[in-house]
């Protein structure tokens, strides 16, 4: 990081926040009226139990010992509650101490939250997974959606790259789109954030639950937006805190990440002899005549990774009285990169209250800060630099300066040392997300609320590249630079009306019925600046520069959605379960006529286990159910992709630059939504009393009308038009098992274990039965493909069958293009005598056939052991690095498998490729580049020491923990590239369904991680 | 009672509320969308300075990669014919240069200038050009006369484009109007001499209507004059064998255009005088121009490309790689150190070289040869004979891949031979040799060596054969030529290559390219004329 003024801001700016949160303290006040108590379990005190004010918000929880304090009136109902126990409902009277035991219970009574309210699990009819604040920060993670990984069935989360702060890509059942966005729509304390929100905002330390919808039911209240599922975020409040003093928390973790295993690679030695043979076959001399020995060896992938810390520390204090409760925190974070010159520093500040007026109004606020600083990097990715250059590269000249010129290709080398050194590629992140609401109850059973959402976003991207740079010197460039400044507004207004009420014994309604308003938009402004003499101003004046080379733009983004939808849910006996959603959604982003649509659903679930035929039975606790139908949508498209536009296209006259303008790409007015309706079935269940639960959901939806950049003639004069083509259909199991193994005092083992199996595939494209789809534009075409009846990428091309052994062979096979003994043998499938897509197979396909996670946790008195094993099987990777580093010229890399290659005279047999004898240009797609993605990862493994405080005698500390944890510990997989998880899948666009697509990107390091907790 | 009416009041104000939030936004208005960074077709040509940016945005296309940016045209005019030919094999340019072409290596996009990037490009141009003369007909925001010579130069660019196609492929998807785009996409063949005489009216047109040179203001240099239309006109003539017409049209641009024949050869290709008297037209081309790649259009996300590219690649073709060179390996430092002494380097790609055959046989007391074979520089001998009239060595102003050398589109000692040609074909050599002698004069240094006489018509086209062959060598010419007197075949299967066995490989059909694999997949009416997508299946 070079903002050294940063570092000096730091210190002041924790002061600050620290006074705002003792100001805050100050607004706590008190109510002489008190009921306290004990509750307890298995015969022994419960700590950390809910007792919460029933149809408020007002609650605390037991401390250590068991004991709670609360202040209420004597109409008021006490609900305690503990996961895994029954919740119990006591009506305070005039009783001052209320002592409660809690019968072991099940999964079913645990509140999770749904979109615009919550909902006891036992009740739900749609299907959602929870994902709790202990699960969340059990071994550490930067960011919220790493700890969604393997946690949540049905939910697959790919950390497709190890770069600081880099995020992951997250699929909930399979994805619905094939160019739109895949990606959740994610949703922060109600705030509707969208599926691209930096989650580096958020303080993982800060969040509460999470909870993912992912069945129609649920997401249908969130219509055009939830198709790809939606992932609610809550954040703790001060409301459970134990005792009537503010808690004060303190986390601290340090971490070292270790730089992971690297591709297998020639030789220097070996390198030389490929380089040379395959330079002598192209009829060009042996660029190394000399002994290997005289020539440098570098690796590159060693010399542009290091081992790297984290650090991190986050304070919180968190209180509550009867009318307010508040919780503010405040976290640094600092990542060095193991890949040189990356690494990020984040400054999060939090606070969250809540108000209550009277008892018919309420109001609260969250609100969140972060300042985020990232070092994106200026030496490549690591890896990549390990294939980029050949070993052979001298990193300096013979006089100790920079080497910027690569002999063998014969162009300038861009020198990754060099450029950690001289250049800065930096971005500065400020982002203000918060949210105010007002919720008024005006008559029983009635209660209305509006929430209004700001976000701000201001980003600067700085980009310096010196004049000393040697591969600007080598051609007597100078230095150049650029700032990009974006900065985002939105605003998003959510008002609900809802209405509950209980009709006789046997009949209960609930009624919610809401408008939302959101409008978001983009500015901004990129300079760059070339002919840059001198390093003393670097980007900061962009003036120094030489006028007439300097590119300037400016962009604007906007869109705007409206939206009306309401929820109907009917319990009869609280056996019988029914929900009904509709919401209706208008987007700018559609051409007229296309603007609005309605997502209908109903779901309907059955508690088994409350009817009187299962009373005699003790297998089961609970049983359930439960079904769901409805349609949801998935705005795919960018603002204004329904327009035709022209692009800039200037050109030159007279030696100067001249404005120009040409078409783009073509209008397609007739854009509309992508659509998708799915079927849920689910089954819950849980066991010998609740110490084992499982859910098993069967499910099944179907996209239509899919938005697709559809690769059109070329003689139109456009490459593509984005159409809405085809259906595609995603149909999969989803299982998850809760079991707590062994209980007793001393000793607890739990399993956790989800399985995730989803099939997806083509049912219609619009008339044909393939469409090529273009993942990476240098590969070219015809190596993914969309066919019918097949699954949502297939990986396509020839397929490699050896090397040709003989001449005579080679003119037996009827081939026209030309051939040499030892070079590589396709399949020419149709015997048209040569190699075209037209003899492409399937040669497999990205998506996993099991994704599985597997979780052990073991307490024994104060220490708790854990571990965490994720991983897929049945999926296969694209390794575009094969493209270059197994085919193609000697300039390049090899894989260390070349070594075996097919040799004249010496080795004949083999069938690899003979060196030199095939261009990156004849290299068709082709088996060679699939293989098997397949992994299983010890992803996590935890050991932690909870101090006895109150033997001890701390007095004030209420816990304290440390722990020893690792993450990526241990990797099973035969991939070439490493790890099958990083890779060019992305979050929209193609990247979207590149999913499988490995070029060699930042590595995921080992982490090994030292923490405290401390609670006073 | 009183409550009651208390629970009536809520119940109204919770209808009011709903009513509210329901209604307070005009939703209409509320979801319009406001493009304001970006700019429609429909919209755009609100004056004179709009139009006239389309038209710089068709100069641009014309000089991606594909067409004349980099080796895009190369590939077909030079390449497989007797003057160029890479180092060492190069497999981008061998599918052309050797014959080994088909269907499926059309397909490929290399450096954006691959058979089916040229296709692409060639039609891009095209629809913009559709286009422009759609939005700038009648438009009141132009006036009459700038309307008449915007739509006159866009109309020669379009011309020159079919011309290209024509050249290529033969018959070829031909519209002239702003169509529906479903409806181009289903077009099918249409056959070459309607392309051709639509090709005419535009030039005529054009001829008519366009700017002279010297009308053009000095701070438009690079634009296409009317000469550059006649240059047309009269080629394709020839290739009607319309010699008069033809003729007449060379006359016509000898006589009228004031372009001038040099005195001296080398000054033709000064850099220092781009626009020098005898360029009838070239592309304007300056450094530093960003992304050479970049064609503009949609990523594959989505997002809209920076800017279009208009660098200049073509000179790091010509020049020498330093790792190649000199031919004794031990000096290759001492002869970095002598380059570097001039502020030089070798640091092209060695790709578009003097070919085996051209190099043997250039005439040793020609004084065009030391611009169009270079065996020795600086005292060290080469490996490969290069061809200096292209290269760009000066390492301040022309690194690799990047150089401000304009692209050589027409000149006048080309329509001075083209008249000695059509002359000869009409009449016999009598009145030609006053033409070729112009050309030849400068080339050698005695009259003894440059007069020709004597010579029967036959013996006469064979010297206008060979002549274009060192005056024109490596500005798209040669092949168009071979394929136009129909003696292709028999040059190259007679001709010595250092790389390919493109004497072996060549066959009648390789007058053409195929159309791209994938452009038949996604039309299959372009297989309904020809099946045999023009010999190639």
């Amino acid at each position: 990081m070079k903002s050294n003024s940063i570092i000096e801001i730091f210190p002041s700016f924790r002061k600050i926040g620290l006074s705002f949160i003792l100001i805050l303290s100050c607004m706590v006040m008190s109510n002489a009226q008190s009921v306290s108590g004990t509750v307890i379990a298995d015969g022994i005190p419960l700590p950390g139990a809910t007792v919460l004010v029933k149809g408020s918000s007002q609650g605390t929880s037991t401390d250590f010992d068991g004991n709670y304090i609360i202040k209420v009136g004597a109409e008021s109902t006490l609900v305690f509650s503990y996961v895994g126990y029954v919740t119990k409902e006591v009506l305070v009277g005039n009783q001052s101490e209320i002592n409660v035991t809690l019968e072991q219970g099940n999964k079913l009574d645990e509140v999770v939250i749904i979109g615009y309210g919550t909902q006891r699990k036992s009740d739900l009819t749609g299907s959602v997974s929870s994902v709790s604040a202990e699960d969340i920060t059990a071994v550490p993670v930067a960011r919220v959606d790493q700890a969604l990984q393997g946690r949540a069935p049905g939910v697959n989360v790919v950390q497709v790259s190890g770069a600081p702060g880099a995020g992951t890509v997250i699929r909930v059942r399979g994805g619905n789109s094939i160019t739109g966005s895949n990606e959740p729509l994610w949703v922060i304390d109600g705030i509707v954030v969208g599926s691209n929100f930096n989650l580096n905002n958020i303080n993982p330390n800060d969040i509460k639950s999470i909870e993912v919808l992912k069945d129609a039911s649920s997401i249908a209240i969130y219509g055009s937006r939830g198709a790809n599922g939606v992932v609610l975020v809550s954040t703790k409040s001060g409301k459970n805190i134990r005792s009537a003093k503010p808690e004060v928390s303190v986390n601290l973790y340090t971490s070292s990440q270790i730089v992971p295993e690297t591709p297998h690679m020639l030789t220097q030695e070996e390198q030389i002899d490929f380089t040379n043979e395959s330079s002598i076959f192209a009829g060009a001399a042996a660029p190394f005549p000399n002994d290997p020995s005289t020539y440098p060896d570098n690796d590159f992938f060693d010399l542009t990774m290091n081992n790297a810390p984290i650090y991190n520390a986050d304070v919180s204090v968190a209180g509550a009285t009867d009318n307010v409760s508040y919780y503010n925190s405040l976290n640094y974070f600092k990542q060095e990169g193991i890949v040189i010159s990356s690494g990020i520093e984040k400054y999060i500040f939090r606070s969250n209250i809540d108000i209550k007026l009277s008892d018919k109004l309420k109001t609260g606020a969250r609100l969140n800060y972060s300042r985020i600083e990232t070092d994106n990097g200026v030496a490549g990715t690591g890896v990549s630099n390990g294939f980029s250059t050949l070993r052979t590269q001298p990193i300096y000249n013979d006089d100790g300066s920079y080497n910027g010129f690569n002999e063998v290709v014969g162009g300038p080398w861009s020198n990754p040392i060099a450029n950690a050194a001289l250049n800065t590629n930096e971005t500065f992140t400020n982002n203000l997300l918060a949210t105010v609401y007002l919720e008024y109850s005006p008559a029983p059973k009635w209660v209305i609320r509006s929430t209004f959402s700001p976000e701000f976003e201001n980003t600067k991207r700085n980009i310096f590249i010196s004049s000393q740079s040697p591969n600007l010197l080598v051609v007597g460039d100078l230095g150049r630079a650029s700032v990009l400044t974006t900065a985002s507004s939105g605003w998003n207004n959510e008002n609900t009306v809802q209405y509950q009420s209980d009709f006789g014994e046997n009949h209960s309604v609930t009624a919610l019925g809401g408008a939302s308003f959101q409008q978001v938009s983009t500015e901004s402004v990129f300079s760059e600046a070339f002919g840059i003499t001198s390093d003393a101003t670097g980007f900061n004046n962009l003036g120094f520069s030489d006028p007439t080379r300097s590119v300037i733009s400016s962009d604007y983004s906007g869109f705007q959605i409206a939206s009306f939808f309401g929820r109907l849910n009917y319990t009869y006996k609280d056996k019988y379960l029914l929900t009904l959603v509709g919401r209706t959604d208008g987007s700018s982003v559609f051409a007229e006529g296309n603007k609005y649509e309605f997502y209908p659903s109903i779901a309907g679930a059955w508690k088994v286990s409350e009817e009187s035929f299962m009373e005699n039975q003790t297998i089961f606790q609970d049983l359930k159910l439960r079904a769901s139908y409805g349609k949801s949508g998935n705005q795919a498209i960018e603002p204004y992709r329904a327009l035709g536009v022209l692009v800039e296209a200037n050109t030159t006259l007279n030696g100067v630059q001249n404005p120009g303008v040409a078409l783009g790409r073509p209008s397609n007015p007739n854009l509309k939504w992508e659509t998708t309706t799915s079927l849920d079935i689910a089954l819950e269940a849980s066991f010998f009393g609740g110490r084992l639960f499982t859910e098993i959901n069967y499910y099944q939806k179907q996209t239509d009308d899919l938005l697709l950049d559809v690769t059109i003639p070329s003689q139109t004069g456009f490459f593509s038009q984005l159409q809405n083509v085809g259906s595609l259909e995603n149909k999969g199991w989803e299982f998850l098992v809760n079991s707590t193994n062994i209980r007793n005092d001393n000793f607890n083992w739990k399993t956790t274990l989800t399985l995730s199996a989803n099939k997806n595939k083509v049912i219609d494209l619009g008339g044909v039965d393939k469409i090529d789809l273009t993942v990476d534009q240098i590969l070219g075409s015809g190596n993914t493909q969309l066919i019918l009846g097949q699954p949502v990428p297939v990986f396509t091309g020839v397929r490699y069958l050896g090397t040709w052994k003989t001449q005579e062979e080679i003119d037996a096979s009827g081939l026209t293009d030309p051939q040499v003994v030892g070079g590589p043998k396709y399949e020419d499938l149709n015997g048209d005598g040569i190699i075209s897509i037209e003899d492409n197979v399937i040669l497999g396909d990205p998506t996993p056939d099991l994704t599985f996670g597997f979780e052990n946790s073991f307490s024994y008195k104060n220490w708790d052991l854990s571990f965490y094993f994720q991983g897929t099987t049945g999926n296969e990777m694209y390794n575009l690095r094969m493209r270059n580093h197994y085919f193609n010229r000697g300039e390049n890399t090899k894989f260390g498998g070349i070594a075996d290659r097919w040799k004249e005279g010496t080795n004949e047999t083999s069938d690899i490729l003979r060196a030199g004898s095939f261009n990156v240009t004849d290299t068709p797609s082709n088996s060679e580049y699939v293989e098997d993605g397949s992994y299983i990862r010890l992803k996590s493994a935890q050991l932690a020491y909870n101090f006895p405080v109150e033997k001890m005698g701390w007095d004030g500390v209420k816990d304290m923990r440390v722990y020893f944890s690792g993450t990526n510990l241990l990797l099973l997989s035969d991939f070439r590239l490493i790890d099958p998880e990083t890779s060019h899948f992305g979050r929209s666009g193609l990247g979207n369904i590149a999913q499988g697509y490995a070029n060699g990107g930042y590595p995921n390091p080992q982490v090994l991680t030292l923490g405290l907790n401390v609670t006073f | 009672m009183k409550q009651f009416k208390n629970i009536q009041m809520k119940t109204k104000n919770i209808i009011l509320y709903v009513f509210i939030i329901f209604s307070c936004f005009g939703c209409e208005e509320f979801l319009e969308e406001d493009p304001r960074a970006l700019i429609s077709p429909e919209t755009f040509f609100a004056s004179e300075n709009d139009a006239r940016q389309a038209v710089n945005g068709i100069y641009a296309i014309l000089k991606n990669n594909s067409i004349y940016g980099q080796e895009g045209l190369d590939h077909y005019y030079d390449y497989g014919a007797d003057i160029v030919e890479p180092n060492r094999s190069i497999t981008f340019v061998e599918p052309i240069g050797a014959y080994t072409m088909n269907e499926a290596i059309a397909d490929r996009s290399v450096q954006k200038m691959g058979v089916a990037d040229t296709w692409k490009d060639l039609y891009r141009v095209i629809n913009n050009v559709n286009t422009t003369i759609q939005e700038v007909t009648g438009n009141e925001a132009i006036n009459q006369d700038a309307q008449t010579e915007i739509i006159a130069e866009v109309r020669f660019i379009r011309a020159l484009c079919y011309w290209h196609i024509t050249n290529l492929w033969g018959d070829a998807p031909f519209y002239t109007e702003a169509l529906l785009l479903e409806e181009i996409a289903a077009l099918g063949r249409t056959d070459k001499a309607t392309i051709i005489a639509s090709v005419m009216t535009d030039l005529e047109f054009a001829y008519a209507n366009m700017l002279s040179d010297s009308e053009i203001s000095d701070d438009q240099r690079g634009r296409a004059s009317k000469w550059a239309a006649a240059v047309v006109m009269a080629k394709v003539y020839m290739q009607q064998q319309q010699w008069g017409p033809a003729l007449a049209k060379c006359e016509e641009i000898i006589g009228q255009s004031g372009y001038e024949i040099l005195p001296n050869y080398a000054d033709v290709f000064d850099l220092a005088n781009e626009y020098n008297a005898e360029i009838i037209w070239s592309l304007d081309f300056a450094k530093d121009i960003r992304g050479q790649f970049e064609e503009g259009g949609v990523n594959a996300d989505g997002t809209l490309r920076a800017a279009f590219g208009n660098g200049m690649w073509r000179p790091s073709m010509f020049n020498p790689r330093l790792r190649d060179e000199p031919k004794n390996t031990a000096e290759r430092g001492a002869l970095r150190d002598a380059l570097t002494a001039r502020g030089e380097a070798f640091n092209g790609t060695g790709i578009e070289i003097a070919s085996k055959d051209f190099a043997e046989k250039f005439p040793l007391n020609d004084l065009r040869r030391p611009l169009n074979v270079m065996q020795n520089y600086l005292g060290f001998e080469l490996n490969f004979p290069y061809m200096p009239k292209f290269m760009n060595l000066d390492l301040a102003t022309s690194p690799r891949f990047n150089h401000a050398d304009n692209r050589l589109v027409f000149r006048l000692a080309d329509v001075v031979l083209m008249a000695a040609e059509c002359e000869n074909e009409l009449n016999g050599p009598g009145n030609a040799y006053q033409y070729i002698h112009q050309i030849r004069e400068r080339a050698y240094a005695t009259q003894a060596e440059w007069e020709l006489t004597g010579l029967s018509q036959e013996e006469f086209r064979q010297a206008i054969y060979d002549e274009r062959k060192w005056e024109l060598a490596g500005e798209a010419q040669r092949r168009y030529d071979l394929i136009r007197w129909g003696i292709l075949l028999d040059v190259v299967q007679n001709a010595e290559f250092r790389q390919w066995p493109a004497n072996e490989n060549i066959r009648p059909h390789h007058v053409l390219l195929p159309i791209p694999l994938s452009q038949l997949q996604l039309n299959p009416a372009l297989l309904e004329s020809d099946p045999t997508n023009n010999g190639y299946r």
